[in-house]
């Protein structure tokens, strides 16, 4: 038994907040995800989560700052300026930015980043994997063709809980 | 009887069977009871490996179920154990050990705990295998899985997998007993055929039986040495049989001869005793003989002076009757006592006689009358007599006072009457007759047989019966001399008198006399002595005047090859000489002849031929002839009577010289 306690690692939105339990699952994401080949020997050993806009208090990844997944170090950090995006792994658009959510994800569709919000529509807009609440408990939605395009694998444990989007096609 | 015993009773072939059985049934056990157990372990991993990779399928498949708390997806994927019919339930549960998600098979009635609380591993027990693992991910737990299978088709493969052993099992055993029933003679029967020959030398003692050796191993190696052995054995068997023949063969040679030599002394003995008695015998009655010759000679001189003067007295004394009746008494007392000392003369053989041939069935035929007016009308006489004449050199009168005397003692001996047998045979008397009786000599015997059924005698009175004056008659009955005459007489005659008798059986005297001649002993004689060893056709007078006589010894000298020329008295002797004198080589002369006697024509012929060779023929060598005259003149003599054979050889001898 690893966890015991208070820490929070699986999801129960009963015991959890719902910004904990959100946290938990992107943090879980990173291990369902495959990069392109090369993607981190090149570069580095860590996979950064970037976060970006407002709304989402951050902290609640310090719980999983420095851990692991897939043999990487689980790294967060507040994106400020779009154009660093070449950086981070992993991308949270936040609820700010609803509205400017086309231009960002056009920014980084061509790039290995595996984007994730928390918005409803946000799946449709290119969104790879946006979470909602449904029945008290958290869960997410997929959009396999812009993960595709992005050049990444998402693992069929994870396809099999999410519901897919298919629209593109 | 314990185990050690009937192990050690059983047959060879019991026990090989029984060993190697052990063996195969021990090694097939052991075998089986290994593939067996190893086969349970298999089976076991096996079924431990298929629930450890449901378990992994299910837990790698559940782990994002967990992460994301999705416990419908975990019921969904749990649920796919309902393809695998023998998982009777699962269950899944996070990581803090809350129940996730479960399934349940068909018809199972299964409780799940609540919370996770077991210890991680398989759990075997009698119906189930249970399964409790950690999920992990990324070296994370993220939950528990417990797994329960059920275990009914791992025992009914068990099940099948015991049978098929046993049956293995069983069918090797059988195989190995049919294989092993199949090959042991290999091994036993060359065993058992060393073992029955064995059986059969100990038992017949046949030495020359061999076993056969069929292997080259431990038990043809000891049939090639019990072949050995019964080759030494055979060896010593076949020496020792020939010692034990050989010593068989000395002990029945030295037994028989023992035996012969045993026989040989007791007839010697036997013999040597009876040649003692007869000697005994024969020489009392030798000294009794000279004896009384002597007395009896004396007395006789005595007497004869008696009688003559008595004779004398008489004349003068014939007319005084009562002198003349003295005178009487005294010549006939002398006369009776004459008689008595004839008697003694003839028992001392000191009788003056001529013997002459006399024919014995002649005696016998003449005597007869004399003989049954002697014995009287109680007694039978019957007479049987030999068919031919038998011719003995005696005298008429001596046989036929042998006859009276024999009727005489046989009449006495039959007071209340009875038969008396006279019988006559011409007998040989040979090699078994004189062993038998301890008397005799080879020949042919004239045999007078006298047969009484009288009283008989014992054996003491036998031996004393031709003694003088021995009578066992009453006193003035008989003279004691009878018998005595009769001994007397055989014996001048050269003959032998034999006695049986046995107390009221009667008695039988035989008289034996040689023969003089006979047509049958003639022809004997010519079978017995070979004629041509003797004359060689020398010419020989014959002077005899005895016309039986000299025809016998004519026929006889003839028969072995001489010329006769026979001469009846002295003179015709002599005149027959002269005439004849070169022819003659020999002249046989009787002492005794009319007209000149042997000397007489003995002295005539030496004047004619000097060189004339001459046989004297005599009853008595006192006759004319003393000793002293034939030592000094060199005179051949024979005494009469004169045996064919050896007249014979006489006659050879002298014209040898």
């Amino acid at each position: 038994m690893f966890f015991s306690g208070s820490q929070v690692y699986g999801a129960d939105s009963q015991k959890f907040g719902e910004y904990e339990l959100k946290a938990a699952f992107i943090f879980n994401f990173a291990k369902f995800v495959t990069w392109p080949e090369h993607h981190f020997s090149v570069r580095k050993n860590t996979i950064d989560l970037c976060v970006y806009g407002s709304g989402f208090p951050i902290n609640t990844f310090n719980y999983f700052e420095g851990k692991t997944a897939q043999g990487q170090i689980f790294r967060t950090k507040r994106l400020k300026d779009l154009s660093a995006v070449d950086g981070c792994d992993m991308l949270f658009v936040c609820a700010s930015e609803r509205y400017r959510i086309t231009q960002i994800i056009n920014k980084v569709k061509d790039m290995p980043i595996l984007t994730i919000g928390d918005t409803e529509g946000f799946g449709e807009k290119g969104v790879m994997i946006n979470l909602y609440i449904e029945d008290d408990k958290v869960r997410f939605e997929i959009n396999l063709d812009a993960a595709k395009d992005a050049g990444l694998f998402i693992s069929s444990q994870l396809l099999k809980l999410g519901r897919i989007i298919q629209k593109k096609r | 009887m314990n185990i050690n015993e009937i192990w050690h009773g059983q047959p060879i072939r019991n026990k090989f069977m029984l060993i190697s059985m052990l063996t195969v049934i021990c090694s097939l056990f052991f075998v089986s009871i290994t593939l067996l157990i190893y086969e349970i372990i298999d089976l076991r991993n096996v079924y431990k490996k298929e629930i450890m990779t449901i378990s992994k399928t299910i837990s790698s498949s559940s782990v994002s179920s967990l992460m994301f708390d999705d416990k419908k997806a975990a019921k969904k994927i749990i649920s796919n154990l309902s393809l695998m019919k023998n998982i009777m339930a699962a269950a899944i549960y996070d990581r803090e050990g809350n129940l996730f998600a479960t399934y349940k098979g068909k018809d199972e009635d299964v409780e799940f705990e609540p919370t996770f609380n077991k210890t991680l591993g398989f759990k075997f027990s009698l119906k189930s295998l249970e399964l409790n693992e950690d999920i992990f991910f990324e070296d994370q737990c993220m939950g528990f899985i417990y797994i329960k299978s059920d275990l009914s088709r791992f025992y009914s493969r068990l099940k099948t997998l015991t049978l098929t052993i046993t049956l293995v099992f069983i069918f090797s055993i059988v195989f190995s007993y049919i294989l092993l029933n199949k090959l042991q003679p290999l091994i036993i029967n060359p065993l058992n055929r060393l073992a029955h020959i064995m059986d059969l030398v100990s038992k017949q003692r046949d030495y020359t039986k061999r076993a056969e050796i069929t292997t080259k191993d431990e038990i043809g190696y000891l049939a090639m040495v019990f072949n050995e052995m019964l080759d030494t054995i055979q060896h010593h068997s076949l020496e020792l049989e020939g010692y034990r023949k050989h010593l068989e063969e000395l002990v029945k040679k030295r037994t028989e001869e023992l035996v012969e030599k045993n026989e040989e002394l007791m007839k010697e003995l036997k013999e040597r005793k009876r040649l003692e008695e007869q000697l005994v015998q024969s020489q009392k009655m030798e000294a009794i003989g000279t004896l009384a010759g002597g007395v009896a000679h004396d007395f006789n001189n005595l007497l004869t002076v008696v009688l003559g003067y008595g004779e004398l007295l008489k004349q003068k004394v014939k007319n005084d009757g009562t002198l003349n009746r003295y005178i009487e008494h005294v010549i006939a007392s002398a006369e009776k006592g004459k008689r008595l000392t004839e008697g003694l003369l003839a028992f001392s053989r000191k009788q003056m006689v001529i013997p002459k041939p006399v024919n014995l069935n002649e005696v016998v035929r003449d005597t007869e009358k004399i003989l049954k007016r002697l014995i009287g009308e109680d007694i039978e006489l019957n007479t049987t007599l030999y068919d031919k004449d038998i011719i003995v050199l005696s005298d008429y009168g001596q046989i036929e006072q042998i006859l009276i005397n024999l009727v005489t003692n046989a009449k006495d001996a039959m007071p209340k009457g009875g038969e008396i047998k006279i019988e006559t045979s011409l007998f040989y008397m040979d090699e078994d007759f004189i062993v038998r009786h301890g008397y005799g000599k080879k020949g042919f015997y004239g045999a007078l047989k006298v047969e009484d059924s009288g009283i008989g005698m014992e054996k003491e009175v036998m031996d004393r019966i031709f003694e003088p004056f021995f009578t066992t008659k009453e006193v003035g009955k008989g003279t004691g001399l009878g018998l005595s005459v009769v001994y007397g007489i055989v014996k001048q005659n050269k003959g032998f008198i034999s006695v049986e008798s046995e107390p009221n059986k009667g008695s039988i005297f035989t008289v034996y006399l040689p023969v003089f001649e006979s047509d049958v002993t003639v022809k004997q004689k010519q079978a017995v002595e070979t004629t041509a060893e003797y004359g060689k056709g020398e010419t020989i007078l014959l002077a005899e005047d005895d016309d039986t006589l000299r025809g016998l010894m004519k026929t006889v000298l003839e028969q072995f090859n001489y010329k006769v020329i026979e001469a009846a008295n002295g003179r015709d002797a002599i005149e027959l000489f002269q005439k004849k004198k070169d022819d003659i080589n020999l002249v046989i002369l009787d002492v005794i002849m009319p007209k000149a006697n042997g000397k007489e024509v003995y002295d005539r012929v030496r004047d004619i031929k000097p060189e004339i060779p001459a046989l004297f023929i005599s009853g008595y060598t006192s006759d004319f002839l003393s000793s002293k005259e034939i030592a000094l003149e060199h005179l051949e003599f024979i005494q009469k009577p004169v045996l064919p054979i050896d007249l014979v050889k006489k006659v050879k001898n002298i014209l040898e010289k």
